[in-house]
C-alpha cells in the first residue's frame, strides 16, 4: 500500500510540475529530499541508540515490566495478542509512556522495537501490529513540547493554555484510532503474528 | 515550571539508568552497550525507505500541487493560510514546521488559525514517516487497514481541532 502511495505521489507531482512548469524546482529539490533523508538517519541513529541502551537496562533491571504491569488492563484491550505472548509488550506499554511525556524521539525507538518483536518475522501486519502503528500516528502527548517552544520563539501569550485544547482533540483523535483500527480488523479477519 | 520538569525527563531516565548500573551485580553496562548497537543497527537499515520516502515528499513539496489544492481547500471553508498547512502535516515533518512557522510569522501565533494550527500540530504526527519507519522496520509488506485507519483518525483530529478552536478561543 506504501508502495502504491510512493508511485501516485512521484506520479502525480511530475506530470502537475509540466503543466505548472516546476520540473527545474523539482529536480532541485528531489537530490535535497535524499540529502535530508541522510541528516535524519543520522540523528536517528544517535537517538535509537541511546534509546535502547536506556531500554535495555530499565527491562534488565525490571522497570519496564513494572510498567506494564501498570499498564496491563489498557494493554490488554489494546494489544491482545501481546498481552498472552509477553512479545513486544513490554516496549509497547514504554512507547506509549513515552508519548505521553513528550518524549517523542524516545517513542520510536521502543515503538520500533515493540513492532518487530510483535511481528516476529511475518510480513502481514498483525492486530496489535497495527494498533500500535496508528495510535503513533495519532500520538497522544500530555506536553507537547515541540510546539510550546515554537509559540514561545514567535512571542505568543497562550503557551500552556492551549493545552487542554490539545488533550480533547488527541483524546479525540486516539480514541477514534482505536475504534477504526479494532473495526477494520475485525471486518477484514483476525490475523495474528 | 512545567517546561523544566519534562526538560529534566530525559537526563533524569538516563541519570536512574547509572544508577542502576552502578547498583548491579550483572554486568548492565554491556546491557547498554548491547541495546545501543540493536538500535544501531536498525536506524541504519532504515536508511533506504527514508530516502525514497523523502525524495517522494519532496516531489510532492515542489511541484506546487499543494498550493492548488489548499486553493480549493479555501474555498471549502477551511481558514484562509490553514489549508496548504493541513495538506503538509501527515507528509512532512519538516515542512508543516515551516508552514506554522509562516503562519505565526503572517497571522501571528494568537491569531485563530495559528492557535488552530498549533492545537493540530501538536496532536497528530507525520502519519507517512511513522507508518514508513514503522513497517520497513519490522519487515511488514502488507499494511492492512494501517492507512485508512489512520487517515480517519487524522482528519478527526483535525475536524475536532477546528471545531474546538473555534468554540473556545
Amino acid at each position: 500500500m506504501l508502495g502504491i502511495l510512493f508511485s501516485i505521489i512521484c506520479i502525480l507531482s511530475f506530470v502537475w510540475s509540466i503543466f505548472a512548469g516546476t520540473t527545474a524546482d523539482m529536480a532541485a529539490a528531489v537530490l535535497d529530499g535524499a540529502g535530508r533523508a541522510v541528516e535524519v538517519t543520522l540523528s536517528l541513529i544517535g537517538v535509537m541508540s541511546l534509546w535502547s541502551g536506556v531500554m535495555e537496562v530499565l527491562r534488565e533491571a525490571g522497570g519496564i515490566g513494572l510498567l506494564a504491569k501498570l499498564l496491563r488492563p489498557a494493554a490488554r484491550f489494546l494489544f491482545p495478542t501481546a498481552s498472552r505472548t509477553g512479545k513486544g509488550l513490554d516496549a509497547a506499554v514504554a512507547c506509549i509512556a513515552a508519548n505521553l511525556l513528550g518524549i517523542g524521539n524516545a517513542a520510536t525507538p521502543l515503538g520500533i522495537e515493540a513492532i518487530r518483536e510483535m511481528q516476529d518475522g511475518s510480513d502481514i501486519a498483525s492486530d496489535d501490529a497495527v494498533m500500535l502503528t496508528v495510535l503513533n500516528t495519532a500520538s497522544f502527548s500530555l506536553l507537547p513540547t515541540t510546539v510550546i517552544a515554537l509559540r514561545r520563539a514567535a512571542g505568543a501569550s497562550l503557551l500552556f493554555e492551549l493545552l487542554p485544547a490539545v488533550w480533547m482533540c488527541s483524546g479525540v483523535g486516539t480514541l477514534c484510532a482505536v475504534g477504526t483500527v479494532k473495526l477494520l480488523c475485525a471486518i477484514g479477519g483476525k490475523k495474528h503474528g | 515550571m512545567v517546561e523544566k520538569i519534562s526538560a529534566s525527563i530525559v537526563p533524569a531516565v538516563i541519570a536512574l539508568c547509572g544508577v542502576i548500573i552502578l547498583l548491579s551485580k550483572k554486568p548492565l553496562f554491556d546491557s547498554f552497550i548491547g541495546g545501543a548497537k540493536k538500535g544501531c543497527d536498525t536506524a541504519v537499515k532504515l536508511f533506504p525507505t527514508l530516502c525514497t520516502l523523502f525524495c517522494a515528499v519532496s516531489m510532492f513539496s515542489s511541484c506546487g500541487i499543494a498550493d492548488a489544492l489548499a486553493g480549493v481547500l479555501t474555498r471549502l471553508g477551511i481558514p484562509d493560510g490553514m489549508a496548504a498547512f493541513l495538506l503538509m502535516r501527515p507528509i512532512s515533518g519538516a515542512a508543516s514546521t515551516a508552514m506554522l512557522a509562516d503562519i505565526f510569522a503572517g497571522k501571528g501565533a494568537d491569531s485563530p488559525a495559528g492557535i488552530a494550527a498549533s492545537v493540530i500540530m501538536a496532536s497528530s504526527d507525520t502519519l507517512f514517516y511513522v507508518i514508513a519507519v514503522y513497517t520497513a522496520a519490522a519487515g511488514i509488506k502488507k499494511t492492512r487497514c494501517m492507512i485508512p485507519a489512520a487517515g480517519v483518525a487524522m482528519v478527526v483530529t483535525v475536524a475536532a481541532a477546528l471545531l474546538i478552536c473555534k468554540l473556545w478561543f
